[in-house]
């Protein structure tokens, strides 16, 4: 084997060679460093322009959207003006009479109005012949006046009957007013009624309608409970309700009573139950009597909740003519939120007005039970309990019933380990003995168990033993005398804790008695309080046999009193 | 309440002066919430519903 030599020429060659590779590699590096963050750059870019093409096409979309609803939008004014632009035209002129504080502005309306031309302009709307017959009324044309009034009926009477009605009450034709209104609720279906009834209720209640319309309306009104009262379950189904809202008014019986019962009677829930049910009848006769002895009193804010409902009636868009309101409506949101579809119909849903119907029974119950909820007026309080005064009577039977039916007829005391039971207390001295047995018996059980030791007999035996042996080994006695003290310590310790547990006993048997005692005074109580409650229940009876559905409409309520 | 029966009775409705300011209340909402030009316009005649009723018409109010 030869040895290589490696010139050192070749290797300073090799050198410069990996140097001038390594040279290139960090060059290449640098390079794909640079097309790295090239890339990078590019992908921002990218990005950006991304979003700036989502944000283009969204702002496209919207100005699309608000070009659209422009376009849209003028084709159903366009359409409106057409079809229904003079039902406008009729608003502006019925509320040009209805608010005029001039007499001489009221007379230049009216005169204009007084044409039948206004009926063929609008055919089917209600307020135009409306506005006819008001107009011809002012000016004293009775046959206009009467024609476009039944014109107006023909195409929409119960929209008239409230129209007259709260025109008349405006212009203080109370005569007429009530006509109207009684001809209004005589159209009503008493399983379909709106909302604003709650405020035509209140109105007449309180004489807002003039005096007369207190005592009509109510009989209408009456005739709706009569129609419900048809339906098959109905009566049941207002027993339940009344139940429900009679035992809303319950109280809980006071925590400082019977405080001994509520520690030592087993039953003590059966006991609180049958409480706060007998209770309950004082709580609704004072509640319902309550109410009837308040004054009525008119109130400005009811006639001008009332008066309210004119202008609404007036001004709001016809039934035909509201798909495209509706539409205008959506198509201005649209433009108004620049071109946000989604944002338009979200704000449009909040708008609507959420259709309410109610159950007049509901309305009824609410007003009589939960007037603060209701808004209720005194007067129309006193209409509610009156109309539901056989469904009241009816639930409270049946909650006297169920009470009565639920008074637990024995009451179980357990006291510390020892359980009696009694009904009205008579047994006390019974109950006495028993329970002192009871305590002498534990005591005897515990006495027995207290014995002396094993190591105590050893004591005394081996005493014995002690003294035995002790005469011939003197020190034994020493022994013997330990013993016997022993023993004798035993049995005073013995005897001391005899004592005290006796002492114990002793003071079980007193806690046990006492506590007995005033637990059966207690249900002496009980058995008193329950009797002299239960006797009001004839209190909310009476007082409900005494309602006559006239009463509700004095401002006091007094019943007339016969003095022989 | 005292509802006794009696032969001859005598009624007493003490009612009389509550019922008496009632109304005196009452005129005087009416003269804040009614529109006195449009009062004095209507002539003496009232313009009142047809005395035969309708069919019920179930439509939207207000």
């Amino acid at each position: 084997m030869g040895e290589r030599v490696i010139r050192t020429a070749d290797l300073r060659n090799m050198e410069s060679y990996l140097n001038n590779l390594g040279n290139s590699v960090n060059i290449v590096a640098g390079q794909i460093e640079n097309v790295g963050a090239d890339l990078n750059n590019t992908k921002n870019t990218l990005d950006q322009l991304i979003n700036e093409f989502h944000q283009f096409v969204r702002s496209d979309q919207l100005q699309k959207n608000v070009q659209l609803a422009e376009t849209r939008l003028v084709k159903v004014r366009q359409e409106l003006e057409t079809e229904y632009g003079h039902y406008g035209d009729v608003r502006r002129r019925v509320n040009g009479i209805l608010q005029a504080v001039d007499t001489s502005l009221i007379k230049k309306e009216t005169i204009e109005n007084a044409s039948e031309d206004q009926m063929l302009a609008a055919p089917r709307y209600w307020l135009a012949p409306c506005l006819i017959a008001l107009s011809a009324w002012i000016n004293d044309n009775k046959e206009l006046a009467e024609k476009a009034m039944n014109e107006a009926i023909r195409r929409d009477n119960e929209k008239t009957a409230l129209f007259f009605a709260l025109v008349t009450r405006r212009g203080a034709r109370y005569k007429a007013s009530r006509k109207w209104l009684e001809n209004y609720f005589g159209l009503q279906d008493p399983h379909q009624l709106e909302r604003e009834i709650v405020v035509l209720i209140d109105g007449f209640t309180n004489g807002i309608f003039g005096p007369d319309a207190r005592i009509k309306c109510g009989k209408k009104v009456e005739s709706w409970i009569e129609e419900l009262s048809q339906k098959v379950g109905f009566v049941e189904e207002q027993r339940e309700q009344w139940k429900v809202a009679l035992e809303s008014k319950s109280k809980k019986v006071d925590e400082e009573l019977y405080p001994y019962l509520r520690e030592f009677g087993k039953n003590w829930g059966e006991i609180e139950q049958s409480l706060e049910g007998v209770k309950l009848h004082k709580i609704i006769a004072d509640y319902f009597q309550d109410v009837f002895a308040k004054e009525v009193t008119p109130v400005k804010s009811i006639a001008v909740a009332v008066d309210a409902l004119l202008d609404t009636l007036v001004s709001r868009f016809d039934d035909e003519e509201l798909p495209l309101r509706r539409d205008e409506r959506l198509l201005s949101l649209v433009i108004q939120e620049n071109g946000d579809q989604e944002r338009a119909e979200k704000l449009f849903e909040e708008e609507k007005v959420i259709e309410n119907q109610i159950s007049f029974t509901q309305l009824l119950t609410n007003f009589s039970i939960h007037p603060e909820v209701s808004n209720a007026s005194i007067a129309t309080q006193k209409f509610s309990i009156s109309l539901s005064k056989d469904w009241i009577k009816s639930a409270h039977e049946d909650l006297t019933a169920e009470n009565r039916a639920n008074v637990p007829i024995d009451i179980n005391l357990s006291i510390d380990q020892w359980e009696g039971v009694t009904q009205d207390g008579t047994n006390e001295e019974e109950l006495i003995v028993s329970i002192n047995n009871h305590v002498e018996k534990r005591r005897n059980a515990a006495l027995s168990k207290v014995k002396l030791g094993v190591q105590h007999w050893a004591g005394l035996i081996g005493g014995i033993l002690f003294t035995l042996t002790g005469f011939g080994v003197p020190f034994l006695f020493i022994l013997a005398g330990f013993c016997y003290l022993y023993f004798y310590l035993g049995r005073r310790n013995l005897r001391s804790r005899k004592a005290h547990i006796s002492s114990e006993f002793d003071q079980l048997s007193k806690y046990c008695t006492e506590n007995l005692r005033a637990s059966i005074a207690e249900v002496v109580d009980y058995r008193r309080d329950y009797k002299e409650n239960d006797a009001n229940a004839q209190l909310v009876t009476e007082f409900l046999d005494g309602i006559s559905p006239e009463q509700y409409t004095f401002s006091s309520f007094d019943s007339a009193r016969s003095v022989q | 309440m005292n509802q006794g029966k009696a032969s001859s009775p005598v009624v007493l409705n003490r009612n009389k002066s509550s019922e008496t300011q009632f109304i005196e209340k009452l005129k005087k909402v009416e003269e804040e919430t009614t529109n006195s030009a449009l009062a004095i316009q209507f002539p003496d005649w009232d313009l009142t519903p047809p005395t035969t009723l309708l069919k019920r018409k179930r439509s939207k109010l207000l």
